[in-house]
């Protein structure tokens, strides 16, 4: 069973899946009347990934790339983001975002990490819709399917954008296809990091590895395995727990506000229509 | 006798564009000499219609229609889209129009509602596998989950049916086989196992285009009455497909495999009553 889950985390034909991909950033933004995307590049995979795609649906000229350091950041992370820039030759600019910031937090001198990385994230957000709006452009998205379901992003923060190619495809689906359509090796093979503060490791702060996260995803998401059977399969019953409850714990970040129902039909209830509504 | 196989990306609720390009489409099928086009489910609307389903309804005496009425007088048409009628109800239909007329309408009869499917939410079930007569002979039309149970094809075949016209909006899922989605690998495998067992030629007829992040299947194709799949369209692309079909092959089939001729719809019946009793 346990060889099972890892297997059905390979993706098979990966030529494939990059052409389906790339279909769809380009007909999400063609029919919405959009050409142009720009997107956050931090020098991880994931940004990585989502701006080799957006180029080949959307081509070069119409990529915007983004990086938008604090001053904690790695300089490893700078010098990756400026790496898909000029391997992809895409428009970019390095936006430094701690006099912003900084400006803030002068105010909250005790601010801790998360609170300041989440403000991080949400001025990032922030500057991407801002030259969304000078460009014309939408925010390709960089979330993966893993971080997706187990919360592990800022709500409006990296959460936030308009099309998102990444979002059904786990952590080890992103490496696989990233591989395939020629992210440098570097950038593939390096830790993941949120980088919000100095040292941070994506795998250090959820507590275990992507590999095993995804495989219980796999799991419990795709074959609907209860908690017993993922457990029965080889897997220790602490770490599944904590699996399960990060899916459960964060489904209010996958989800736009509540509104409590008075009249017939509701927004967020019984109005249902899709974005694509007309197009 | 030629069939084209439009393979089209609908606008969600934009009926009057679909039909207009429903309408080229169909020109071009005259072009080449067809006989019938034959067009996706909901290829009139768009399928994730949620409750767009009662905007964009059509009746059978609805005006739009009109340019595919005209061209009907040179070429058999099957279009789909959500039928109203007099008492209010909807479906996911398909209409064949011929000689100005509609001729014969099917009602889905399996809607599916699970997973990422919600049809029976919004529309009605059909109740009634039929057959017509199509310009190449016998057919029946099916749409998508309908086909997924094989009462359907089965009562298809015992009335005669010669063409099985499926028409789909089959959004991609599974990325665990070559060169396309599984679920067009499913159908492919369906087509070629329907098309052998009835020995009759299986008309696949999917979408392509997105909605919402579906990405839509495409790979429509035509399999003839040996099993083989004798042409096939893109994953993602519009595209008309035209494919000579040969009512001597459906002979030879059936000659060679005379399931058909064998088979015993009484037992069947006998055992249904058993079974339900």
């Amino acid at each position: 069973m346990r060889k099972r889950f890892s297997e059905l985390l390979r993706i098979k034909d990966r030529e494939f899946i990059k052409d389906v991909l790339v279909q769809f950033i380009r007909e999400e933004f063609h029919k919405a009347g959009f050409k142009k995307a720009v997107i956050g590049i931090s020098g991880g995979v994931d940004s990585a990934l989502s701006a080799f795609l957006g180029v080949m649906a959307l081509g070069r000229e119409n990529v915007i790339g983004l990086s938008m350091p604090y001053r904690t950041s790695s300089k490893e992370s700078i010098k990756d983001a400026r790496l898909v820039a000029e391997v992809l030759g895409i428009e970019f600019y390095e936006i430094d975002i701690t006099p912003q910031v900084d400006a803030y937090y002068r105010n909250f001198p005790d601010a801790d990490n998360v609170r300041r990385g989440n403000k991080m994230a949400r001025e990032r957000m922030s500057i991407l819709y801002d030259f969304a709006h000078w460009k014309g452009a939408l925010v390709l998205g960089t979330s993966n399917k893993s971080e997706l379901l187990i919360g592990y992003s800022t709500r409006w923060g990296d959460a936030a954008h308009d099309i998102n190619p990444l979002g059904d495809l786990y952590k080890t689906q992103v490496w696989q296809m990233a591989e395939f359509v020629g992210v440098p090796e570097r950038i593939v093979k390096k830790k993941p990091s949120a980088d919000l503060w100095p040292g941070q490791t994506d795998e250090g702060e959820i507590g275990l590895s992507y590999r095993l996260l995804d495989e219980i995803l796999v799991a419990y998401v795709e074959l609907r395995l209860r908690k017993e059977e993922i457990v029965a399969a080889g897997y220790d019953e602490r770490v599944v727990d904590k699996v399960l409850k990060m899916v459960r714990n964060s489904q209010y970040k996958r989800k736009l506000p509540v509104i409590c129902k008075i009249a017939q039909r509701t927004v967020d209830k019984d109005f249902l229509y899709l974005r694509d509504w007309g197009l | 006798m030629r069939v084209s196989v439009a393979q089209v990306s609908p606008k969600l609720g934009r009926v009057e564009e679909n039909i207009e390009k429903a309408v080229e489409f169909v020109k071009e099928a005259i072009k080449e000499k067809s006989s019938l086009c034959i067009f996706p489910e909901l290829s009139l609307t768009g399928y994730t219609l949620q409750d767009l389903t009662f905007e964009v309804a059509i009746t059978q005496e609805d005006e739009r229609l009109i340019p595919l009425l005209e061209l009907s007088r040179e070429i058999g048409i099957i279009v789909g889209l959500i039928e109203e009628t007099e008492e209010n109800l909807f479906y996911n239909s398909a209409f064949y129009i011929r000689e100005g007329k509609i001729q014969h309408v099917h009602r889905k009869v399996y809607l599916p509602t699970y997973g990422m499917f919600d049809e029976a939410r919004f529309t009605a079930a059909g109740n009634r596998v039929d057959v017509f007569s199509s310009p190449v002979g016998k057919g029946s039309i099916l749409i998508c989950e309908d086909l997924w149970h094989f009462s359907t094809v089965y009562l298809a075949f015992l009335q005669g049916a010669k063409h099985i016209f499926a028409l789909s909006a089959s959004p991609g899922r599974g990325y665990r086989e070559e060169g396309m989605f599984g679920n067009a690998e499913v159908w492919m495998n369906m087509g070629e196992f329907y098309s052998r067992m009835t020995g009759s030629y299986f008309f696949f007829v999917n979408r392509v285009g997105t909605e919402d992040g579906f990405v839509f299947s495409g790979n429509s194709f035509v399999a003839d009455p040996y099993g083989n799949i004798i042409a096939r369209s893109s994953p993602f692309e519009e595209e008309l497909l035209t494919v000579e079909v040969e009512d001597s092959l459906i002979r030879s089939a059936r000659i060679n495999l005379p399931l058909l001729r064998d088979e015993r719809p009484e037992m069947v019946m006998n055992n249904l009553r058993r079974i339900l009793r």
